[in-house]
C-alpha cells in the first residue's frame, strides 16, 4: 500500500458528513471453498468513499479516469501478491481466474465492488488437514471478512475456524475422508515429511540390503 | 375518503411529506388537528406548542397565565380554523372548551376542541379544512391535520390517518369522506372482532378446554364413557351460549364505558379461567355446570374485549354499534372453531385414544395457563407463548390430524369403544363426510385465500398500467439479471429495473402498495413502510444537511454496468452527483405472469430494501430479502420508529439470556463489518459458527425462534407459517453468532453484529460503520440458500 492512502483517507474522512456508505474503510471479503484437489477463493473489495480517490490512483495509473481491462488485471495480481495461502504449511500459488470491476462513479459512492476470483491446486495430503489464509492488502484502511463455504464434497468435513480480531489471518482445519488409497503411496508426506520421508526409506533401503548380506 | 385515507400510498405520501419537513423530527414545535367525526358533526381537537403559539400571540403564556387569556387564544383560533362546503358554505365552528394546558411528549401545548357543523341539510362528506392558526406568524410552522375516528372511513384512534401537512402558503386540506359508508365501519369492527378471537390464543384455549369433556360422562365422580351426539351438541351449544352471554355484558358495560376494569387483573384472570377449565377436564371440578362457569369466565373475557374497543375512540353512537359488529365478529369466529374442533372431538371421544387426548389437552392447556399467570403476574419470561402461538398458526391442520386419527380409531375394533345405546355407527358415513369435509375444506380455503389474494392484487395492479408500463414491469420469471438487481445501496448507485413509485400515477400506486400489503404480513408492511419513511427522513437530512463535498464533478458513469445490473438507468438517475433517496424512488416488478399454479415472483425494493417473493402454487418463499435502516431510529409524527428495533432487541434480549458458557461460544473473538452473505452472494452456504441451539435451553430456543420470526414474518401469515414451521424443526441445527458490543443505549439499537443460520437459513444483522453511530445504519440480511427465489420448488 502507498503510504500516502491513509493520510488522504483521513483529510477526506474530516471533510465528508455522515454518509449512507462505506466511508473509511476499504471492505475485503473473501470466501473460501475447499474442493478434492483445490481451494476456490472468491474476493469481494469494497473502496469507503474517502478512501476510493486514493485507491484510485493506485488502480488507475494513466489516470485517465478510466480503468482498462489491462489496469483491471494489474490490479488484481497486485492484491493476489499480498494475498497468501498454504496448506498444511505449504504455500500454494494462487491462479488468476477473473476480475470484475463496477463502474468508476459507483465506486465513488462507496457501493462498487471489485470481485476477483482465483484458485489454488492442492496437493494431497493426510486426513486432517490446516489451511491458512493471509490478507495483508491495504492493511492500515482495510475491514477483512474471511468465511469457508460448507463443503459440497461430503468428504470433506469442516473442523475448526480461527481468526485473529482483524480477520488478516484465517486458518481453516477440514478432515478429508476417502485419503486412504493415497496413504499406501504416500503422497500424504508433504512439506518437511518429504525430506523426512525419503530418508527413512534409504534407511529403509540401506537395513534391507544388509540383511540380505548377513543371510 | 376511505379510498383516500386507506390508500396506502397515499398515507405513505403524506407521511412522506410530512417527513420531508426539517422541523419533523422536533416534536416540540409541531401543532396537529385530530379530527373525530360524529354522524354529520365532527370535533377537532387543537394541539397548539405553547411557544409557538405565544409569538403568533406576541404574549407571554404559561400554565399559570392562561386564564384571563383564554378568550384572546379562543379569538385567536376561531379566526384563523375554518371549513368550508365545495360551493363556499361555511360550517358552523363552536368552541367546546377553553383552551386549556397539556402537556404531549412531555413538551408543553395548548389544547381545545371545536365542534364543526355543516350548513343545515348539507353533509360533512366533502370539505376544505383551512387553518392558518400558527403557519400566518411562523413561516417555518408545520401542522399535522389527522382524521383520527371516523365510523364512515373506519378510522379509529389506534390507527389515525394523516390527511394533510399544512405549511406556509399551504393552508387547507381536503376532506372526502364520499366513499366511505355505515356498513365500511361495520365490516371493520367485525373483522376486528373476529380477528380478536382468532389470534387470542387465551380466549380460543379457555373456549376450547371447556368443551374438552363435553363428548364425555360424569359417573363415579370421575369422566367416563361417552355422552350421545344429541347430549354432546347440547352441552357444547350451552357452553358457547353462556360463553357468548357473558362476554357480551361486560363488552357492553365496559365499552360504553358502565365499568372499567384495569387490564392486568384481567388478563390474569383469563388465564385463571384456563387453567380451571384444564383441571375440570381432567377431574371433574363442576360437572354439569360447565355453561355457568363459561358464562361466569365470559364476563372476565368480555373485559378484555372491552379494552380492544375502548381504544377505537369511537363516539356514543358509533360505539354501540362497534359493540354489535365486534361481537357478531368474535361468535362467527367461535364458531368457526367449534366447527373446526368438533369432528375430532366426537370421533376421539368415541375410542380408547380418548383419555390420552384429553389428559394431554388439558395438561398443555394447564401448563400454558400458567405460564401466562406467571408471566402476567411478575413478567417473568413465558416460552411457552410462542409455542401455543406456533401451535394456533397449525390449528387447522392439528384438527384436521386429530379428525383422520379419530378416523382411523373408530376402524379400528381395539381401539374402538363399544356402546349399545350410542347410535354412532349408523351416523357414522354422514359424520365422516362431515369430519373430513370441514376441515378440509376450512383448511384449503385458509391456504389459497393468500395466493388468490396476491394473484388478484397483481393483475389489479397491472390492470392499471398501460402497455409500455407492463413492458417495463413484466420479465421472464428465469431472468436471472433482473432476479439479482437489488441491493442495499440507493438506486442511484444500483440502478433497479421496473417501474418505480415515482413513475406510477396514484392509483397505480396504490394498487402497487397493495399488491406489496397482499403479500406481507400487517408487521411485514408496516416494517416495510418504515424503512421507505426512513429513506426519506434521510432525504431530508441530506438536504437540509451541509454540502456534500463529492471532490468534483458530478461521478463518471462509464465502465460499465454493476453487478447484477446493467439495466437501463432509471429516468431520474443521480443527476449531476449525489446519492438518491426518499420514499418514492421504490420499484416493483413481476418475474413471470401472476398465477395460482405457475410460479412467479414479485420485487419490490430500492435503498435499504429488497423484497423477493416467489409464489409457486400455495409455496410462497420470501428468500433472499434485504432490510435496513438509515437512520435506524426517527421520530415521525410524535413517535419514536426503529424499523429494525425489534430484530435488535430481541438478540440482545437472547444474547443476556445466555450463560457465561454459552456466551463465550456464542460471542466472536473477531469484528465483522458487514454482511457476508449480502448481494450478489446468492446460494451459498458458510460454515456455521457460535452457538448451536441444541446447546441452549427451551426458553432460549423460544428466544431465538423469536428473533428469526421477525424476518419470517414480514410475509403473510400462512407464508410465515410454514416458514417457521420448517425452521422450528431444525431449531436444534440452528447457530447463533454475535460480534461486537454486548450493550444497547436504553431505547437504541444494539451496535454488534449477529448471524442466525440454519440448515435452511441465514439471517445476518450487521450495523454499519459509515464515521458516526453504528447502531444508525443497520444491513441485514434474510435467505435461504437452498431455496433462494424458490429455486428448490421451481427448478429455475
Amino acid at each position: 500500500m502507498k503510504p500516502a492512502l491513509p493520510v488522504v483517507a483521513i483529510i477526506l474522512l474530516a471533510a465528508a458528513p455522515a454518509l449512507p456508505h462505506r466511508l473509511d474503510e476499504y471492505l475485503q471479503g473473501a470466501i473460501i471453498s475447499v474442493e478434492k484437489n483445490r481451494v476456490d477463493v472468491q474476493l469481494s473489495l469494497t473502496p469507503g468513499v474517502a478512501v476510493f480517490p486514493a485507491l484510485m490512483a493506485d488502480i488507475d495509473r494513466n489516470a485517465d479516469g478510466v480503468i482498462s481491462e489491462s489496469e483491471q488485471r494489474a490490479y488484481a495480481a497486485r492484491v493476489l501478491h499480498d494475498l497468501s495461502i498454504a496448506i498444511d504449511g505449504q504455500r500454494l500459488t494462487p491462479h488468476f481466474l477473473s476480475v470484475q470491476f463496477p463502474a468508476v462513479g459507483e465506486m465513488k459512492d462507496g457501493g462498487g465492488e471489485i470481485r476477483i476470483e482465483f484458485n489454488a491446486g492442492l496437493p494431497s495430503g493426510g486426513p486432517n488437514r490446516k489451511l491458512t489464509f493471509e490478507n495483508d492488502h491495504e492493511r492500515r484502511i482495510a475491514a477483512y471478512q474471511v468465511n469457508c463455504l460448507v463443503p459440497r464434497d461430503p468428504d470433506i468435513r469442516i473442523l475448526a475456524q480461527n481468526r485473529n480480531y482483524s480477520q488478516s489471518f484465517y486458518e481453516l482445519d477440514f478432515a478429508q475422508t476417502g485419503v486412504a488409497s493415497n496413504e499406501g503411496s504416500l503422497v500424504w508426506l508433504t512439506g518437511v515429511q518429504k525430506p523426512l520421508g525419503t530418508i527413512a526409506l534409504l534407511l529403509f533401503g540401506w537395513l534391507g540390503l544388509l540383511w540380505r548380506r548377513k543371510v | 375518503m376511505r379510498k383516500l385515507l386507506h390508500n396506502p400510498i397515499i398515507r405513505f405520501a403524506l407521511c412522506c411529506a410530512a417527513a420531508s419537513f426539517p422541523a419533523w423530527a422536533h416534536t416540540m414545535s409541531q401543532a396537529a388537528v385530530l379530527i373525530d367525526f360524529h354522524g354529520n358533526t365532527a370535533d377537532a381537537e387543537l394541539q397548539l406548542p405553547l411557544k409557538r403559539l405565544q409569538s403568533a400571540l406576541n404574549t407571554e403564556l404559561s400554565e399559570q397565565s392562561v386564564g384571563p387569556k383564554r378568550p384572546q387564544i379562543t379569538n385567536y383560533i376561531l379566526r384563523n380554523f375554518s371549513a368550508t362546503l365545495p360551493g363556499g358554505s361555511a360550517f358552523r365552528i363552536d368552541p367546546l372548551d377553553a383552551p386549556h394546558f397539556s402537556r404531549i411528549e412531555g413538551a408543553p401545548y395548548f389544547v381545545t376542541h371545536l365542534r364543526l357543523i355543516p350548513p343545515a341539510g348539507t353533509r360533512a362528506e366533502l370539505f376544505e379544512l383551512h387553518c392558518s392558526i400558527l403557519v400566518d406568524s411562523v413561516p417555518s410552522q408545520v401542522v399535522l391535520v389527522s382524521v383520527r375516528t371516523d365510523w364512515r372511513t373506519s378510522t379509529f384512534a389506534n390507527d389515525p390517518q394523516l390527511v394533510g401537512v399544512l405549511r406556509g402558503s399551504d393552508r387547507s386540506v381536503r376532506i372526502d369522506r364520499r366513499e366511505g359508508n355505515w356498513w365500511h365501519g361495520f365490516g371493520s369492527v367485525f373483522q376486528l372482532g373476529s380477528r380478536h378471537i382468532a389470534e387470542g390464543t387465551d380466549h380460543l384455549l379457555f373456549l376450547l378446554v371447556l368443551l374438552l369433556p363435553a363428548p364425555i360422562l360424569f359417573r363415579n365422580a370421575r369422566w367416563e364413557g361417552h355422552a350421545s351426539i344429541r347430549r354432546c351438541l347440547l352441552k357444547i351449544g350451552k357452553i358457547v351460549t353462556a360463553f357468548t352471554i357473558g362476554h357480551s355484558v361486560t363488552l357492553a358495560a365496559g365499552a360504553v364505558g358502565v365499568i372499567h376494569v384495569p387490564s392486568r387483573p384481567v388478563e390474569v384472570l383469563i388465564a385463571v379461567s384456563i387453567l380451571v377449565s384444564a383441571a375440570h377436564a381432567l377431574r371433574p371440578l363442576f360437572p354439569g355446570r360447565e355453561a355457568v362457569i363459561a358464562g361466569s369466565f365470559g364476563l372476565v373475557h368480555g373485559a378484555a374485549f372491552a379494552t380492544t374497543l375502548a381504544e377505537l375512540g369511537l363516539g356514543r353512537w358509533d360505539r354501540v354499534a362497534s359493540i354489535l359488529g365486534f361481537n357478531l365478529g368474535i361468535e362467527a369466529m367461535q364458531l368457526i372453531v367449534v366447527a373446526i374442533a368438533l369432528p375430532s372431538l366426537l370421533l376421539l371421544s368415541r375410542t380408547r385414544l380418548y383419555p390420552w387426548a384429553r389428559t394431554t389437552g388439558a395438561l398443555f392447556a394447564g401448563t400454558a395457563a400458567i405460564a401466562w399467570i406467571a408471566q402476567r403476574l411478575w413478567d417473568l419470561p413465558n416460552p411457552a407463548d410462542a409455542f401455543v402461538m406456533a401451535l394456533a398458526r397449525q390449528a387447522a391442520w392439528i384438527a384436521v390430524g386429530l379428525t383422520m386419527l379419530g378416523l382411523i380409531a373408530r376402524s379400528s375394533a381395539a381401539l374402538r369403544v363399544p356402546s349399545r345405546s350410542d347410535k354412532f355407527p349408523m351416523k357414522i358415513n354422514r359424520t365422516i363426510r362431515l369430519s373430513i369435509l370441514i376441515p378440509l375444506s376450512l383448511t384449503a380455503a385458509v391456504a389459497q385465500t393468500a395466493t388468490s389474494r396476491i394473484v388478484k392484487a397483481a393483475n389489479s395492479f397491472l390492470s392499471t398500467l398501460d402497455d409500455k408500463q407492463r413492458h417495463s414491469v413484466l420479465f421472464a420469471f428465469d431472468d436471472e439479471e433482473q432476479r439479482k438487481r437489488w441491493s442495499n445501496f440507493p438506486i442511484s448507485i444500483v440502478p433497479r429495473a421496473g417501474m418505480s413509485l415515482k413513475e406510477m400515477n396514484p392509483a397505480q400506486r396504490s394498487a402497487a402498495m397493495a399488491l406489496v400489503s397482499s403479500a406481507l404480513s400487517h408487521r411485514g408492511f408496516e416494517k416495510v413502510q418504515q424503512i421507505m419513511q426512513g429513506d426519506e427522513v434521510l432525504k431530508s437530512s441530506e438536504t437540509n444537511g451541509p454540502p456534500r463535498d463529492r471532490g468534483g464533478p458530478p461521478p463518471d458513469r462509464g465502465g460499465g454496468p454493476p453487478h447484477g445490473g446493467g439495466g437501463e438507468r432509471p429516468p431520474f438517475g443521480n443527476g449531476g452527483g449525489g446519492l438518491m433517496f426518499g420514499g418514492d424512488l421504490y420499484f416493483l416488478s413481476i418475474l413471470g405472469m401472476p398465477s395460482e399454479t405457475n410460479p412467479w415472483m414479485l420485487q419490490f425494493g430500492g435503498h435499504h430494501l429488497a423484497l423477493n417473493l416467489t409464489v409457486v402454487g400455495e409455496h410462497d418463499i420470501l428468500t433472499p430479502t434485504l432490510t435496513g435502516a438509515q437512520p435506524a431510529l426517527y421520530t415521525l409524527n410524535g413517535k419514536t420508529v426503529r424499523p429494525l428495533g425489534q430484530e435488535s432487541d430481541k438478540a440482545l434480549a437472547l444474547l443476556n439470556a445466555l450463560d457465561e458458557n454459552q456466551r463465550k461460544q456464542a460471542i466472536l473473538s473477531y469484528r465483522l463489518a458487514d454482511l457476508v452473505l449480502g448481494p450478489g452472494q446468492d446460494g451459498k452456504t458458510i460454515q456455521p459458527e457460535g452457538l448451536r441451539a441444541s446447546n441452549m435451553n427451551e426458553q432460549q430456543r423460544a428466544m431465538l425462534l423469536d428473533v428469526i420470526a421477525e424476518w419470517a414474518g414480514i410475509a403473510h401469515e400462512n407464508a410465515t407459517a410454514a416458514r417457521m414451521a420448517e425452521i422450528k424443526a431444525e431449531i436444534n441445527e440452528t447457530w447463533f453468532a454475535w460480534s461486537g458490543p454486548v450493550t444497547a443505549a436504553p431505547g437504541g439499537n444494539i451496535a454488534a453484529y449477529y448471524r442466525m443460520q440454519g440448515p435452511h437459513l441465514v439471517i445476518e444483522y450487521a450495523p454499519q460503520g459509515m464515521g458516526g453511530d453504528t447502531s444508525m445504519h443497520v444491513h441485514t440480511m434474510y435467505r435461504d440458500p437452498t431455496n433462494d427465489y424458490g429455486r428448490k420448488l421451481t427448478g429455475k
